[in-house]
């Protein structure tokens, strides 16, 4: 047993049975290695939020409504929680999915469960900060947001680092949706590149309910985020909006699972992924209709650049189609930068590398461009061009 | 039920007749015994009994693949008996049993002068031994060899020993560890320096014996600037219990080489509840060596309990090019997880991947398929597009398809639809006075386009024909 997973079983309160990480032959982890992981000892990870710098103290404040979490650790004090939310923490028997074992480990912790009552008008902030005393260890989060009947809410994910270091972040978030209820989600992070991250996201939709996520990952030494989700009412709808920037040596691996269980369910995943440098870029979507999930419309693109001889791209667009009455496709691309389009640009006297940006930054804005929430929209596109490297030729 | 499900109820399996011919079958079982004693009755030299054995020897170490979507019920390969042949001995086909010439007469298949009107040329493989092969003169005239693999380990053991398991190696895969074991026929194919062979080949393979599986192995080689296009066609009695065919298929394409392989795969496919049927398992890999090779696989797999096959293009010489076009369709409980894999590693290589799955009762139909571009694969160039044809509500079509590219200036594509006959077709086609079961065979023909269009003439025919008898009583 490596201590990667001794430091996961032993974090539990409660016994996690068999908790397998993932082997080399695991399909669904096949562009991943945890070699690395697996090869290192972690030290105990710390049990209070501990003293933050006043820069980022101030990076804290600046959001109006927000959670804040330190190390895993959720911190009253530092959070501001708009009313129509009730806040209460449990301890229950993991309860994630058994093909998410990473997840299943951090459901077991102590969750912070969000009751959503009211409808909430502004956007809520998780932000997930990562101290420098969590060098050398597991930093874990759990959280259970709830939807009432008909609320909506929009909440922005944002992982802060205070420095970077080989620190492991595994966060495991369940989110359900009662009828009729919505939910904006965005998820970005500032990541060092010696980090590894492992989120996991189930979702579950009520019937008329909508769960629109959005992320811009940027990726880390290791990024590997599962995204789960199953329309169990009638008309439930998921849509992503989504892109990969990875450099450097960064490595992001996407798994998006959207499962139609209740008839005229719609899903829509639009993904894109650039890698330049050295980075390796992993999206892997699977569209399920479930059988008699009749009218089920079913609908995900992925488009990738590959942008240095260097860097990797590998995609698995899946669909598992079980009932008849549906509409169903999907559709992935793998190419470069257009020559011609490089050439326009340069011929009206931009130079090579600020074009190369430009279309770089057009490419990956496309589906980010998408996003209703206007002000999850703004959040992305400021991180998409926080992610983008300056020397992009 | 949908106008569109009633239609198709009361399938016909044409082939599904016995031949009652005096069968010379080995015990049931397997072991190292068993593989010399098929080595030595196909009078094997040292070296292939020894190939054999070691595969075997292999074998024993592997466990049965798992990942595939697929309900395959328990194999018990002690329960399989390895060879099975008819006793009566004879030299050429002139002196085969008439029984067997007419089960081929019954199968449309030619082996006599008439086939000349055919313009095929024909190996017959009937349980594990090949009855013959038609037009071997004319061919050694051009100088290409067509036989069947156990003639040509004893008229031209160099060739066979130099390519065979170059392609597939013996403990590639479980069931082609199995097959390089106790292979007992196949077709063996070589074409010349330059030559353009005169005419199509073809196998047709026949099992009839009854608690046997067929073990086929099948070579072609083209060397530079030859080219062939080959056939194969494959039926088998109506049973109810399931026989295993494991075949091996390899191609070996050299400088400016062309290899085109059609297959129309009609073994039995079991009754309407999946009782019966045969497991068709079979690794099919062509090995584009050469500059400015190319390989294309034509499927069109409409028989078999389970079909379980991925024919796969290594584009290892530069310029080369790889296709593969399929229609499966599945009906009643058949099940078909099929597809290719096309690995780019030469430069300026191109591939093209045409598949269309058609899902009726309660069959299943995956495309799974790995589009790969390595590192130094510059300019490679790769297209996809798979689409699913749902006939009911419990079929299931699935796609799976993987692509891992490492070379910055390749351009990959992949796009895969799924849909349905819908109620709203047929009532078009139906207004215009077409009869239920036309329209939908025109809708299903106008899906299958893409691919019948790269069949030969005669096999297109056969192809549409099957297309039509697998579907009768899917709709209505």
């Amino acid at each position: 047993m490596s201590n990667l997973q001794q430091t996961l079983v032993a974090a539990a309160p409660e016994a996690l049975g068999d908790l397998s990480l993932p082997g080399a032959r695991d399909e669904r982890w096949r562009y991943s290695s945890l070699r690395a992981l697996n090869q290192r000892s972690f030290s105990a990870a710390p049990t209070q939020p501990g003293a933050l710098s006043p820069e980022l103290e101030a990076k804290i404040a600046a959001f109006p409504s927000r959670l804040v979490f330190v190390d895993g650790h959720y911190d009253e004090a530092r959070s501001a929680v708009p009313g129509g939310l009730a806040m209460t923490t449990q301890i229950a028997p993991a309860n994630a999915p058994a093909h998410l074992p990473f997840a299943r480990a951090a459901s077991a912790l102590p969750t912070l469960v969000i009751g959503v009552q009211q409808t909430q008008s502004e956007p809520l902030h998780i932000v997930s900060v990562l101290t420098a005393a969590a060098a050398d260890t597991i930093v874990q989060q759990a959280l259970w947001i709830e939807l009432a009947a008909g609320t909506t809410l929009s909440v922005q994910h944002r992982r802060i680092v205070e420095a970077d270091s080989n620190v492991v972040t595994n966060a495991w978030r369940d989110l359900a949706l009662a009828d009729g209820a919505r939910l904006d989600w965005l998820e970005v992070g500032e990541d060092g590149e010696r980090a590894s991250v492992v989120l996991g996201t189930r979702a579950r939709v009520g019937a008329g309910a909508t769960f629109q996520f959005a992320e811009v990952a940027a990726g880390a030494a290791l990024y590997r985020h599962d995204l789960d989700v199953t329309l169990v009412g009638e008309q439930a709808v998921f849509g992503v909006r989504g892109c990969t920037m990875v450099s450097r040596r960064r490595h992001a691996d996407i798994h998006i699972d959207a499962r139609h269980r209740a008839k005229h369910t719609r899903a829509d995943i639009v993904w894109r992924g650039l890698a330049d440098q050295r980075g390796h870029g992993i999206f892997a979507g699977q569209l399920i209709v479930e059988a008699g999930a009749d009218g089920a419309d079913a609908a995900l693109s992925n488009k990738n650049l590959l942008l240095s001889p260097h860097a990797e791209i590998d995609t698995r667009p899946v669909l598992e189609i079980h009932a008849d009455e549906v509409k169903a496709a999907h559709g992935a691309t793998v190419g470069r930068l257009d020559e011609r389009s490089l050439f326009y640009l340069r011929s009206r006297g931009i130079p090579e590398a600020e074009a190369r940006r430009i279309l770089q930054l057009a490419f990956a804005r496309e589906p980010l461009l998408q996003i209703t929430d206007p002000q999850l929209r703004e959040a992305a596109l400021a991180a998409l061009a926080r992610c983008l490297p300056e020397d992009a030729a | 039920m949908s106008e569109v499900e009633t239609l198709i109820a009361n399938r016909k399996y044409e082939a599904g007749f016995s031949t009652d011919i005096d069968t010379e079958v080995m015990p049931k079982g397997l072991g190292e015994d068993v593989v010399r004693l098929i080595s030595a009755k196909k009078g094997e030299p040292e070296w292939l009994t020894e190939w054999r054995l070691a595969a075997y020897r292999h074998w024993l170490t592997m466990t049965a693949p798992h990942w595939a979507k697929l309900e395959i019920a328990p194999i018990d390969f002690q329960d399989i008996s390895y060879y099975a042949a008819p006793k009566k001995k004879f030299k050429s086909l002139d002196e085969v049993d008439p029984k067997l010439l007419e089960t081929y007469d019954k199968l449309g298949v030619p082996l006599h002068e008439r086939a000349r009107l055919a313009g095929v040329a024909v190996d017959a493989v009937f349980d594990s031994v090949s009855l013959g092969t038609t037009f071997k003169d004319e061919l050694a005239k051009a100088g290409v060899i067509f036989c069947s693999l156990s003639e040509a380990v004893r008229e031209h053991p160099e060739l066979v020993r130099r390519y065979l398991g170059s392609v597939v190696p013996t403990g590639d895969n479980y069931f082609a560890a199995l097959n390089s074991a106790v292979f007992s026929d196949g077709s063996f194919v070589f074409v010349p320096k330059g030559v353009r062979c005169p005419m199509e080949l073809s196998t047709y393979f026949r099992i009839n014996a009854r608690d046997t599986g067929q073990f086929e192995r099948t070579l072609i080689v083209c060397e530079e600037g030859a080219s062939v296009s080959y056939l194969e066609g494959c039926t088998a009695p109506m049973r109810d219990e399931n026989q295993l065919h494991a075949a091996v298929v390899e191609l070996v394409a050299l400088d400016d080489a062309s290899i085109k392989y059609s297959t129309v795969q009609n073994w039995y496919p079991g009754d309407e509840n999946g009782i019966g049927g045969i497991y068709n398992f079979v690794t099919k890999r062509g090995d584009c060596r050469g500059a400015r090779s190319r390989i294309s696989w034509t499927q069109v797999e409409t028989g078999s309990a389970i079909t379980w096959k991925y024919p796969s293009c290594i584009l290892r010489g530069d310029g080369s090019s790889g296709e593969f076009y399929s229609v499966a369709l599945t009906h009643h409980r058949q099940q078909a997880d099929t597809g290719t894999k096309m690995i780019h590693l030469g430069r300026d290589t191109r591939s093209k991947i045409i598949s269309k799955g058609i899902s009726a009762g309660r069959g299943q139909n995956t495309y799974r398929g790995l589009v790969k571009v390595a590192k130094d694969a510059h300019a490679a160039r790769n297209f996809t597009q798979c689409d699913s044809l749902l006939i009911g509500k419990r079929c299931g079509a699935h796609t799976f398809p993987c692509i891992e590219v490492k070379n910055a200036s390749a351009v990959v594509e992949h796009e895969a639809t799924t849909s349905k006959i819908s109620d709203d077709q047929l009532f078009y086609c139906r207004a215009r006075g077409i009869r239920p079961e036309d329209a939908v065979s025109m809708i299903v023909d106008g899906f299958c386009k893409q691919v019948f269009r790269e069949l030969p003439m005669e096999f297109a025919v056969e192809a549409k024909k099957l297309l039509e008898v697998s579907l009768e009583g899917a709709i209505g």
